[in-house]
């Protein structure tokens, strides 16, 4: 039974800690020598009777062989004694009958793994018995290595001993080096062929490893390379193996190369194995700590993960190893470009070629960061030297194909296109690609075609499927496209921006391809799930991540560099409404409030008026007359006998609440009263735009709603703007549907333009104007014959997003002739409180005025989205 | 700023190169087209080069379906004023400069009007007490006009309406918020219909109708029983002298209810701000109307679209010559014509542009394309008669509707006038074999009636109408 499952667990045996662990276990009861194979022969025995086996010799007299063979030798030793005879012919490589072995078990495992990097080695326990005592023998303390490696001998009499299988522990191949790093690494004792071979002999035996380690490293070169030009694939990957193999074959042999954990650690990250990578490139920085291409390698593999910061410190620090390294610079670049900082990569790239002029990866990364840009000529030209560098750079061609779609030139975007699949026809990139300009072009059967060879190379490209289906939609292939479609939506493809990206809308698309989509399919692609500021100029890439267009992100960064984060202007941060724990306590009607003063005058105290979430409207609340039993920490519930009692009502369930207030208490502080009882604005947290409402009134409001603590009616106006609803929309983490999630960490981010003091006072005096318009009765009222009064309200906050874009982006409006302050600033509008008589005649004496079509703002207003960055934001580019 | 000139190539109905010059002045264009001849090509030509930067409108889609491999494009020469320099447009495949926001804010102001946008008129209800004009308007005349609160078209907020999925009975958010988008496009349409219904009804007596119109809009409900958007409703009302007439369902004729239409949509171009490059192209739109509809139109024209660059196009032939007429004094006007012509493989436009009327039918005579000569012939026998008619104040028959004054009015004065001068024994203007060969070729070529069985003619026949009407010319002309 115990055998069986000894037998079991050996072969469950996986790492080096279960191997050295299970070696110790085995050991712990006794005194044992060992013995380490790097390669297993089917019998333990000694070189000797492998030699006479191989020689057919009988081998039953191996006694007389040895014996004859140490009286020859004595002629030229300067030693009498026979068996030191016989350790020196041992030692130096000779024929004996003796089995090496060594008292400790680390050395054993260190000849288990060292050399034959292609086998699995084995470690051979042996328990000193009584008969193992009998063919034990020790040799003469003089020779160092013999110490050093605390060796003993078994001098068997046939030549060999076989062990109990128990006692071999395999240690398979693939563990080896592992085994070798770890025992290399021991702080109480190293054990490497430095120390273990530290003679002139030993320095022999760790020469022919050098060598042989030598070869493997080339080999694994040569596969490396082979790798790199294969173009299927397969064939690629199985190079990319084999070069592993043979990386570790020669780390096996060779522990202390730097640059074998270099290449192999290049290997892994081709083929994306990015972790075995990274830690190859520290073993080779720890070997060699100037060593500036691992730090670049190492680096390349950080950009990989993403990990930029990382990525770029290492390439600061191959840089500052070897100044002129222009690789470095180039991947110094990229890090660059992928955190968004485009001129600096731009610089580095720049760099990169003047110190190697050709340079051809350096010109086709520049030309990526330009493409991005929308600078397609400038990219063009990039990707146009990159290849005459390199006429057989496959990807130089295929971005040179994307950069012409995106310019329109489709003619020369398929030929460029097509020379890269004429170069490598299992290119996956170039056939998507090329499929996407005949979408474009409307040429759909071809792009269908392209598509397929795409998804043929590459059967898990998302994108190529959501294309395809997209190509069908316009064959008016219905069911080829919903299940085109369905695969991509399923493999996490956006197929709603997808198609709004290309399409605009269905509505557009049915009007202008005369046709009607089916409903099913309508159903996938409608657009009303999804918040309208996120949804156009996204970009799905072709690893089918839904990501920002650069012409986005440039614009954030304009937004976030004409002001200064909200938190940071107002010197304090948003603030959560409270929890009750349980509502229907705790708010209640007029009638029960009214009844509650009634009841007991101390009552009205505490009494507070009280907003529910959806009593916050844009710009204003409006109460439905509910009011908080405010029982705040440490109040003394007996002062208020008529709140006590109606609060005992719900006893049980106020118990039940969570935290450590009194049954009758909120989760509030006796203080908290003054950010609710001071002017504020009050946000709920989900809507779909902005939605900030001002509140002089000392309204309280519980989650999930939050106070701004401002009074400054100003900041409303620009929060309540379409320019930042979309630079949220754009920042804050997206949830499915039209909702956006206001949580403080964001919206204390929104940046809050620099202003001048008279603009702040327009924006003052407009917001005045909605907040004082908001409360009337015709603007209130649903009856269709006050529809202007209500489009006037809409008018004057439409207004206030010209003004703010103004704010935002005064270079771009005012280029395209956009003026929204100076005509206002001219109107020379009233103050609210200025305005006398009838204040309605009067706001609907401006608003005509304003919204005259002769009338500047009127015409700024219709014609601002012909200015590019607003045509971005309101999703019309 | 005016277009000075338009390039087009390879477009649709345009298989090759064609130029328009519209003079540095930027004429105004009146086109006449036979149908299949161009003419709605050059409509689309302009309207989808304003159009396209509007998501990825491709140049590709538009191509001559018979020229492959060519590559096409629609230039448009602009210019500030006669003084200033020239700048082109180009839109083609690989040149998109119609990102512009002179193109941007120009299309966002245009007024573009084909036929289509009218059909609506033949299917309005006409009830018993109102005429529902709410599709005609919401997704036909109004449907590019654009809100002032929310910078979106009527037509993309109606869709985004009609999109949100239906909320159940006690779904109460999402019924707010459909209910306040409702409550949005309600208040705003609501506002426009009534500076409409001023502007229209003052467009209307340019009609000739004392009228004043009225457009009742009660506002679309979501029925949160049935889910479905009621009130899809906007009722013609027309007041005659201030008095309401009971028969105006007979009044609003399919005719009147076209002048309506047109009227109403030039109020809603005029009611926009304008943009530096104003066009305003009407597309076989008068069609519908009579003759005495269309004449005010012209003076409305004139009236409000004066700083507007027009484009008038119309496959009616005599509404052509009568317009071109009105429009030749003081220069602000150009006609051309389009006619089509049948190649070995397709049909291909033919751009006139001279009055060469007679040498293009001997040249189409003698490509043996015999439609095409007829209808120059046509055309030239047409332009003969009436220039003798204008040039010698001929006395012709007055008729009270221009348009029924026609080729046979011309023709008959020129008989009287010839047989007044034998009587008085002048000199006669036509021999009598010459009108006898008119007379018999009148009914067979000359006869716009003829075209479909011009193709049984003798080519002898057609031969001896080209040397009749030149003879008419050397004896007229």
């Amino acid at each position: 039974m115990g055998t069986k499952n000894r037998s079991e667990s050996k072969s469950k045996l996986r790492t080096v800690d279960e191997i050295i662990d299970e070696i110790e276990k085995k050991t712990t009861d006794g005194d044992y020598i060992f013995r380490g194979e790097a390669k297993c022969h089917k019998k333990v025995s000694s070189s000797l009777y492998r030699e006479l086996k191989a020689v057919k010799l009988k081998y039953s007299d191996i006694a007389d062989v040895q014996t004859e063979i140490v009286d020859a030798a004595k002629e030229y030793i300067d030693e009498k004694e026979k068996f030191e005879i016989l350790t020196a012919l041992q030692h130096y490589g000779g024929k004996t009958n003796l089995i090496d072995f060594t008292t400790d078990d680390k050395v054993a495992l260190f000849f288990a793994c060292y050399g034959h990097p292609d086998k699995s080695g084995r470690v051979i326990i042996l328990q000193k018995t009584e008969a193992v005592k009998k063919m034990l023998k020790y040799p003469r303390g003089s020779v160092k290595r013999a110490a050093d490696q605390d060796s003993v001998f078994i001098q068997p009499p046939d030549g060999f001993i076989d062990p109990d299988n128990e006692d071999i522990i395999n240690i398979p191949k693939d563990l080896k080096l592992l085994i070798l790093e770890h025992l290399q690494g021991r702080l109480d004792r190293e054990i490497s062929p430095k120390t273990i071979y530290n003679d002139i002999q030993g320095f022999i035996s760790s020469q022919n490893a050098y060598w042989m380690a030598y070869r493997e490293f080339y080999n694994g070169r040569s596969e490396k390379d082979k790798g790199d030009e294969a173009k299927i694939p397969e064939e690629k990957q199985k190079a990319y193996r084999k070069a592993i193999t043979h990386y570790t074959n020669a780390l096996v042999l060779d522990l202390q190369q730097a640059a074998i954990y270099n290449n192999r650690g290049n290997t892994y990250v081709v083929i994306s194995e990015t972790k075995k990578g990274i830690d190859d490139f520290n073993k080779a920085i720890e070997l060699h700590p100037d060593y500036a291409n691992a730090y670049v390698n190492r680096g390349e593999a950080y950009l990989h993960q993403g990990e930029i910061e990382k990525a770029i410190n290492d390439f600061n620090i191959a840089i500052e190893l070897q100044p002129e390294f222009a690789e470095a610079y180039n991947n110094r670049g990229l890090a660059f470009v992928r955190s968004g900082k485009d001129d600096k990569g731009i610089n580095d790239f720049n760099t990169a070629i003047e110190l190697q002029p050709e340079f051809a990866a350096a010109y086709n990364n520049r030309g990526n960061v330009y493409d991005d840009k929308g600078d397609f000529d400038k990219a063009i030209a990039d990707f146009n030297t990159a290849i005459a560098l390199k006429s057989d750079f496959v990807d130089a061609y295929v971005n040179r194909g994307v950069a012409y779609g995106k310019r329109d030139k489709f003619d020369e975007g398929i030929n460029s296109l097509t020379n890269a699949i004429n170069i490598n026809q299992y290119h996956a990139g170039a056939y998507y690609n090329l499929g996407n300009v005949y979408l474009l072009t409307g040429e759909f059967e071809k792009a269908i075609a392209n598509y397929d060879m795409s998804l043929k190379l590459d059967p898990d490209d998302a994108i190529s499927y959501c294309h395809r289906g997209l190509a069908q939609l316009n064959l008016r292939e219905w069911d080829r496209a919903k299940t085109d479609l369905t695969t991509a939506k399923n493999k996490g493809i956006d197929i709603i921006v997808a198609f709004h990206n290309l399409y605009k809308n269905i509505f557009t698309f049915e009007r202008r391809n005369d046709v009607k989509v089916p409903k099913d399919i309508v159903d996938m692609l409608k657009q009303y799930s999804v918040n309208p500021f996120t949804t156009t100029q996204k970009i799905v890439t072709h690893d089918g991540k839904t990501q920002e267009s650069a012409a986005v992100l440039g614009l954030l960064e304009k937004f976030r560099n004409v002001g200064k984060p909200l938190q940071e202007y107002l010197q304090d941060h948003p603030s959560s409404g409270i929890i009750t724990g349980y509502n229907e306590a705790f708010i209640v009607e007029r009638e029960t409030r009214d009844a509650l003063i009634a009841e007991h005058p101390s009552s009205a105290q505490i009494l507070k008026p009280f907003l529910m979430t959806n009593d916050i409207q844009r710009w204003q609340v409006k109460s439905k007359d509910k009011w908080l039993i405010f029982t705040h920490h440490g109040i003394d519930i007996d002062a208020y006998p008529a709140i006590k009692k109606h609060l005992e009502r719900y006893n049980n369930a106020l118990k039940k609440r969570s935290g450590k207030q009194e049954w009758y208490e909120l989760q509030v502080a006796s203080k908290d009263t003054d950010r609710f009882e001071h002017p504020k604005c009050i946000y709920p947290e989900m809507a779909s735009e902005t939605a900030f409402a001002f509140d002089d009134e000392g309204y309280y409001a519980a989650l999930p709603a939050s106070l701004l603590p401002t009074k400054e009616l100003w900041l409303l106006g620009v929060l309540n703007t379409r320019a930042v609803s979309w630079f949220y929309a754009r920042t804050a983490p997206q949830i499915r549907g039209p909702f956006l999630k206001f949580t403080s960490r964001y919206v204390s981010q929104i940046p809050i333009p620099d202003i001048e003091p008279e603009q702040q006072a327009l924006i003052h005096k407009i917001v005045e104007y909605i907040l004082y318009l908001k409360k009337q009765p015709t603007v209130n009222s649903k009856d269709l014959a006050y529809a202007s009064d209500r489009v006037m309200v809409g008018y004057f906050g439409n207004i206030l997003n010209g003004l703010v874009y103004e704010l935002y982006l005064p270079d771009e409006l005012h280029r395209g002739d956009k003026y929204f302050f100076q005509p206002l600033f001219d109107e020379q509008l009233p103050q609210l409180e200025k305005i006398q008589g009838d204040k309605m005649s009067s706001f609907r004496d401006i608003f005509e005025r304003l919204c005259d079509k002769h009338h500047p703002v009127a015409r700024n207003l219709f014609f601002l989205d012909s200015v590019k960055p607003i045509r971005i934001i309101e999703g019309k580019a | 700023m005016r277009i000075t000139k338009i390039e087009i190539r390879n477009f649709r109905a345009f298989p090759s190169s064609y130029q328009i010059d519209l003079h540095k002045a930027g004429k105004n264009l009146l086109v006449y087209g036979e149908n299949g001849s161009g003419k709605t090509s050059l409509y689309q030509a302009l309207k989808f080069f304003l159009e396209s930067s509007e998501g990825s409108h491709q140049f590709k889609e538009h191509q001559n379906i018979f020229i492959a491999n060519d590559d096409g494009h629609i230039k448009l020469h602009l210019r500030a004023n006669p003084g200033t320099n020239e700048r082109v447009y180009e839109w083609s495949q690989n040149v998109r400069e119609t990102n512009d926001p002179l193109i941007i804010e120009a299309s966002k102001a245009k007024g573009f009007l084909d036929y289509k946008d009218l059909l609506e008129t033949h299917y309005v209800h006409r009830e018993e007490e109102n005429v529902n004009v709410f599709k005609l308007l919401v997704d036909n005349l109004l449907v590019n006009t654009v809100n002032p609160v929310t910078n979106r078209t009527l037509g993309e907020e109606w869709e985004s309406v009609q999109q949100k999925p239906c909320p159940r009975r006690n779904a109460k958010t999402k019924i707010a918020e459909l209910e306040t988008e409702i409550e949005t496009f309600n208040s705003e349409l609501k506002r426009r219909l009534e500076i409409l219904q001023a502007k229209t009804s003052e467009i209307l007596q340019k009609f000739g109708y004392n009228v004043t119109l009225n457009l009742d809009f009660q506002g679309i409900t979501y029925n949160r029983d049935e889910k479905t958007l009621d009130n899809q409703e906007i009722s013609l009302n027309v007041e005659f002298f201030d008095r309401d007439i009971p028969t105006h369902h007979r009044f609003l004729n399919e005719a009147k209810l076209s002048a309506i239409a047109i009227a109403i949509y030039f109020s809603s171009i005029l009611i926009q701000p304008e943009s530096e490059l104003k066009i305003l192209a009407l597309d076989d739109v008068l069609i519908g109307l009579d003759m005495s509809n269309r004449l005010p139109i012209l003076d409305i024209l004139e009236a409000y679209f004066a700083d507007y660059q027009i484009f008038l196009t119309t496959y009616d032939k005599s509404w052509y010559e009568i317009v071109k007429q009105r429009t030749s004094h003081g220069g602000k006007w150009k006609a051309v014509e389009f006619y089509f012509r049948q190649t070995d493989e397709y049909e291909i436009p033919v751009y006139v542009e001279d009055k060469a009327y007679l040498d293009n039918a001997r040249d189409y005579f003698e490509a043996n394309d015999y439609k095409a000569c007829a209808v120059y012939l046509r055309t030239a026998f047409e332009v003969i008669i009436k220039n003798f008619c204008e040039d010698k104040h001929i006395p012709v028959r007055y008729r009270r509707e221009p348009n029924k004054q026609d080729t046979q009015d011309f023709w008959d004065a020129i008989k009287i006038e010839n047989k007044r001068r034998t009587e008085k024994e002048d000199p006669a203007l036509l021999d009598k074999d010459l009108i006898n060969d008119i007379e018999l070729y009148r009914s067979r070529i000359l006869n716009p009636l003829s075209h479909a069985t011009i193709a049984n003619i003798p080519k002898k026949e057609i031969e001896d109408t080209i040397e009749a009407v030149e003879r008419l010319k050397a004896a007229l002309g």
